[in-house]
Protein backbone atom coordinates (compact mmCIF):
# COMPACT_ATOMS: atom_id res chain seq x y z
CA UNK A 1 0.00 0.00 0.00
CA UNK A 2 1.43 3.40 -1.02
CA UNK A 3 1.97 5.98 1.74
CA UNK A 4 2.18 9.74 1.54
CA UNK A 5 4.93 10.73 3.95
CA UNK A 6 5.30 14.29 5.17
CA UNK A 7 8.58 16.19 4.93
CA UNK A 8 9.25 15.44 8.61
CA UNK A 9 8.80 11.68 8.06
CA UNK A 10 10.95 11.74 4.95
CA UNK A 11 13.67 13.58 6.86
CA UNK A 12 13.50 11.00 9.65
CA UNK A 13 13.74 8.15 7.13
CA UNK A 14 16.73 9.90 5.53
CA UNK A 15 18.44 10.21 8.95
CA UNK A 16 17.78 6.53 9.63
CA UNK A 17 19.19 5.59 6.23
CA UNK A 18 22.41 7.50 6.93
CA UNK A 19 22.70 6.19 10.52
CA UNK A 20 22.09 2.59 9.43
CA UNK A 21 24.66 2.84 6.64
CA UNK A 22 27.35 4.27 8.92
CA UNK A 23 26.60 1.72 11.63
CA UNK A 24 26.71 -1.01 8.99
CA UNK A 25 30.09 0.16 7.70
CA UNK A 26 31.47 0.35 11.27
CA UNK A 27 30.15 -3.10 12.20
CA UNK A 28 31.36 -4.68 8.96
CA UNK A 29 34.80 -3.14 9.52
CA UNK A 30 34.90 -4.54 13.09
CA UNK A 31 33.93 -8.00 11.81
CA UNK A 32 36.48 -8.05 9.00
CA UNK A 33 39.12 -6.61 11.37
CA UNK A 34 38.48 -9.37 13.89
CA UNK A 35 38.72 -12.03 11.16
CA UNK A 36 41.99 -10.51 9.91
CA UNK A 37 43.35 -10.36 13.48
CA UNK A 38 42.51 -14.06 13.93
CA UNK A 39 44.14 -14.98 10.62
CA UNK A 40 47.32 -12.98 11.37
CA UNK A 41 47.53 -14.48 14.87
CA UNK A 42 47.19 -18.00 13.41
CA UNK A 43 49.88 -17.32 10.79
CA UNK A 44 52.25 -15.94 13.45
CA UNK A 45 51.81 -18.59 16.15
CA UNK A 46 50.91 -21.94 14.59
CA UNK A 47 54.05 -22.40 12.41
CA UNK A 48 56.24 -21.42 15.39
CA UNK A 49 54.81 -23.50 18.24
CA UNK A 50 52.05 -25.63 16.72
CA UNK A 51 48.36 -25.52 17.65
CA UNK A 52 47.71 -24.91 21.38
CA UNK A 53 44.22 -26.17 22.32
CA UNK A 54 43.18 -23.27 24.62
CA UNK A 55 44.38 -20.57 22.22
CA UNK A 56 42.74 -22.34 19.28
CA UNK A 57 39.34 -22.32 21.02
CA UNK A 58 39.66 -18.60 21.76
CA UNK A 59 40.58 -17.96 18.12
CA UNK A 60 37.60 -20.01 16.92
CA UNK A 61 35.37 -17.88 19.19
CA UNK A 62 36.87 -14.64 17.87
CA UNK A 63 36.45 -15.81 14.27
CA UNK A 64 32.78 -16.66 14.90
CA UNK A 65 32.19 -13.24 16.50
CA UNK A 66 33.94 -11.65 13.50
CA UNK A 67 31.66 -13.52 11.08
CA UNK A 68 28.58 -12.55 13.12
CA UNK A 69 29.64 -8.88 13.13
CA UNK A 70 30.27 -8.95 9.38
CA UNK A 71 26.79 -10.39 8.75
CA UNK A 72 25.31 -7.87 11.19
CA UNK A 73 26.99 -5.08 9.22
CA UNK A 74 25.43 -6.27 5.97
CA UNK A 75 21.98 -6.25 7.64
CA UNK A 76 22.47 -2.63 8.71
CA UNK A 77 23.59 -1.69 5.20
CA UNK A 78 20.48 -3.39 3.79
CA UNK A 79 18.33 -1.51 6.32
CA UNK A 80 20.01 1.72 5.25
CA UNK A 81 19.15 0.96 1.62
CA UNK A 82 15.54 0.14 2.59
CA UNK A 83 15.17 3.42 4.51
CA UNK A 84 16.66 5.22 1.51
CA UNK A 85 14.08 3.60 -0.78
CA UNK A 86 11.36 4.54 1.72
CA UNK A 87 12.26 8.19 1.14
CA UNK A 88 12.04 7.78 -2.64
CA UNK A 89 9.01 5.48 -2.88
CA UNK A 90 7.07 5.16 0.40
CA UNK A 91 4.92 2.03 0.77
CA UNK A 92 4.01 -0.23 3.67
CA UNK A 93 6.12 -3.18 2.43
CA UNK A 94 9.23 -1.01 2.50
CA UNK A 95 8.45 0.07 6.09
CA UNK A 96 8.30 -3.60 7.07
CA UNK A 97 11.48 -4.40 5.13
CA UNK A 98 13.42 -1.53 6.72
CA UNK A 99 12.30 -2.25 10.29
CA UNK A 100 12.68 -6.01 9.77
CA UNK A 101 16.28 -5.63 8.60
CA UNK A 102 17.22 -3.31 11.44
CA UNK A 103 15.56 -5.88 13.72
CA UNK A 104 17.87 -8.55 12.31
CA UNK A 105 20.80 -6.23 13.02
CA UNK A 106 19.85 -6.00 16.71
CA UNK A 107 19.10 -9.75 16.88
CA UNK A 108 22.75 -10.61 16.20
CA UNK A 109 23.67 -8.93 19.51
CA UNK A 110 21.61 -11.57 21.30
CA UNK A 111 23.58 -14.32 19.58
CA UNK A 112 26.94 -12.69 20.42
CA UNK A 113 26.05 -12.02 24.07
CA UNK A 114 24.06 -15.17 24.77
CA UNK A 115 26.16 -17.76 22.88
CA UNK A 116 29.04 -17.84 25.44
CA UNK A 117 26.54 -18.08 28.31
CA UNK A 118 24.61 -20.91 26.62
CA UNK A 119 27.92 -22.64 25.80
CA UNK A 120 29.14 -22.31 29.42
CA UNK A 121 25.86 -23.71 30.78
CA UNK A 122 26.03 -26.60 28.28
CA UNK A 123 29.65 -27.40 29.23
CA UNK A 124 28.76 -27.26 32.96
CA UNK A 125 25.76 -29.51 32.30
CA UNK A 126 27.86 -32.05 30.43
CA UNK A 127 30.51 -31.95 33.19
CA UNK A 128 27.90 -32.47 35.93
CA UNK A 129 26.27 -35.36 34.05
CA UNK A 130 29.72 -36.85 33.41
CA UNK A 131 30.59 -36.50 37.10
CA UNK A 132 27.35 -38.18 38.19
CA UNK A 133 27.97 -41.13 35.88
CA UNK B 1 -6.92 12.25 10.36
CA UNK B 2 -3.68 10.40 9.73
CA UNK B 3 -3.16 7.75 7.10
CA UNK B 4 -3.43 4.11 8.22
CA UNK B 5 -0.65 1.70 7.25
CA UNK B 6 -1.87 -1.72 6.10
CA UNK B 7 0.83 -4.38 6.30
CA UNK B 8 0.66 -7.58 4.22
CA UNK B 9 0.39 -10.73 6.35
CA UNK B 10 3.99 -11.71 5.52
CA UNK B 11 5.28 -8.21 6.39
CA UNK B 12 3.40 -8.23 9.70
CA UNK B 13 4.91 -11.65 10.42
CA UNK B 14 8.43 -10.31 9.74
CA UNK B 15 7.84 -7.33 12.05
CA UNK B 16 6.35 -9.47 14.84
CA UNK B 17 9.27 -11.90 14.62
CA UNK B 18 11.76 -9.00 14.65
CA UNK B 19 10.10 -7.44 17.71
CA UNK B 20 10.21 -10.71 19.69
CA UNK B 21 13.85 -11.38 18.83
CA UNK B 22 14.81 -7.82 19.63
CA UNK B 23 13.19 -8.21 23.04
CA UNK B 24 15.23 -11.40 23.59
CA UNK B 25 18.34 -9.58 22.34
CA UNK B 26 17.77 -6.63 24.67
CA UNK B 27 17.16 -8.80 27.72
CA UNK B 28 20.09 -11.05 26.76
CA UNK B 29 22.37 -8.04 26.48
CA UNK B 30 21.53 -7.15 30.09
CA UNK B 31 23.25 -10.32 31.33
CA UNK B 32 26.88 -9.19 30.78
CA UNK B 33 26.07 -5.78 32.31
CA UNK B 34 26.99 -6.88 35.83
CA UNK B 35 30.77 -6.68 36.32
CA UNK B 36 32.46 -8.99 38.84
CA UNK B 37 33.79 -7.83 42.21
CA UNK B 38 37.38 -7.54 40.98
CA UNK B 39 36.54 -6.32 37.47
CA UNK B 40 39.23 -4.46 35.53
CA UNK B 41 38.72 -1.16 33.71
CA UNK B 42 38.27 -3.06 30.44
CA UNK B 43 35.54 -5.25 31.99
CA UNK B 44 33.79 -2.14 33.30
CA UNK B 45 33.94 -0.65 29.79
CA UNK B 46 32.46 -3.83 28.28
CA UNK B 47 29.70 -3.83 30.97
CA UNK B 48 28.86 -0.21 30.18
CA UNK B 49 28.82 -1.02 26.46
CA UNK B 50 26.53 -4.00 27.07
CA UNK B 51 24.18 -1.77 29.10
CA UNK B 52 24.04 0.73 26.23
CA UNK B 53 23.48 -2.09 23.71
CA UNK B 54 20.64 -3.44 25.88
CA UNK B 55 19.07 0.02 26.20
CA UNK B 56 19.28 0.69 22.45
CA UNK B 57 17.90 -2.74 21.54
CA UNK B 58 14.98 -2.47 23.97
CA UNK B 59 14.20 1.03 22.69
CA UNK B 60 14.26 -0.19 19.07
CA UNK B 61 12.08 -3.18 20.07
CA UNK B 62 9.61 -0.83 21.75
CA UNK B 63 9.43 1.34 18.62
CA UNK B 64 8.60 -1.74 16.56
CA UNK B 65 6.03 -2.93 19.12
CA UNK B 66 4.25 0.41 18.94
CA UNK B 67 4.24 0.27 15.14
CA UNK B 68 2.66 -3.19 14.86
CA UNK B 69 0.13 -2.86 17.67
CA UNK B 70 -3.51 -2.76 16.57
CA UNK B 71 -3.93 0.91 17.43
CA UNK B 72 -0.52 1.91 16.13
CA UNK B 73 -0.65 1.40 12.38
CA UNK B 74 -0.67 4.99 11.24
CA UNK B 75 1.86 7.58 10.20
CA UNK B 76 1.91 9.21 13.66
CA UNK B 77 3.12 5.93 15.13
CA UNK B 78 5.51 5.41 12.22
CA UNK B 79 7.02 8.82 12.98
CA UNK B 80 7.36 8.00 16.69
CA UNK B 81 8.83 4.60 15.81
CA UNK B 82 11.40 6.27 13.56
CA UNK B 83 12.31 8.82 16.27
CA UNK B 84 12.80 5.99 18.81
CA UNK B 85 14.79 3.99 16.30
CA UNK B 86 17.03 6.97 15.58
CA UNK B 87 17.74 7.35 19.32
CA UNK B 88 18.36 3.60 19.52
CA UNK B 89 20.88 3.77 16.65
CA UNK B 90 22.70 6.69 18.29
CA UNK B 91 22.88 4.73 21.58
CA UNK B 92 24.07 1.70 19.66
CA UNK B 93 26.83 3.73 18.00
CA UNK B 94 28.03 4.98 21.42
CA UNK B 95 27.84 1.42 22.79
CA UNK B 96 29.84 0.12 19.84
CA UNK B 97 32.53 2.74 20.42
CA UNK B 98 32.80 1.78 24.12
CA UNK B 99 32.76 -1.99 23.43
CA UNK B 100 35.18 -1.74 20.50
CA UNK B 101 37.71 0.35 22.48
CA UNK B 102 37.44 -2.05 25.46
CA UNK B 103 37.63 -5.16 23.26
CA UNK B 104 40.56 -3.90 21.18
CA UNK B 105 42.44 -3.17 24.40
CA UNK B 106 41.56 -6.61 25.84
CA UNK B 107 42.38 -8.49 22.62
CA UNK B 108 45.65 -6.63 22.13
CA UNK B 109 46.65 -7.33 25.76
CA UNK B 110 45.70 -11.01 25.45
CA UNK B 111 47.49 -11.34 22.12
CA UNK B 112 50.68 -9.74 23.45
CA UNK B 113 50.63 -11.92 26.58
CA UNK B 114 50.09 -15.13 24.58
CA UNK B 115 52.83 -14.20 22.09
CA UNK B 116 55.26 -13.41 24.95
CA UNK B 117 54.39 -16.67 26.69
CA UNK B 118 54.84 -18.68 23.50
CA UNK B 119 58.14 -16.94 22.72
CA UNK B 120 59.65 -17.69 26.16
Amino acid sequence: MDLSLSDRERALARHLAVASRWLGIATLTCGVGLLLYTAVFLVLTVPAVGPVAGVMWILVGLALVGLALAWQGTRALEAGRAFGELVEMPWSGMVAAAFGRIGAYFMVDACIFLAPIVLAVAVCGVAIVGGLQ
Amino acid sequence: MSEVIVFEASDAHVLRRAWRWMLVAGLGSLLPCIPGDDASAVEHAVSLGALLVAASTLLAAWSLRRLISDDGRDLVHLRRAMVHLRTALVLKAVAMAVVVIGSVFAIATMGTLVLLQLAS
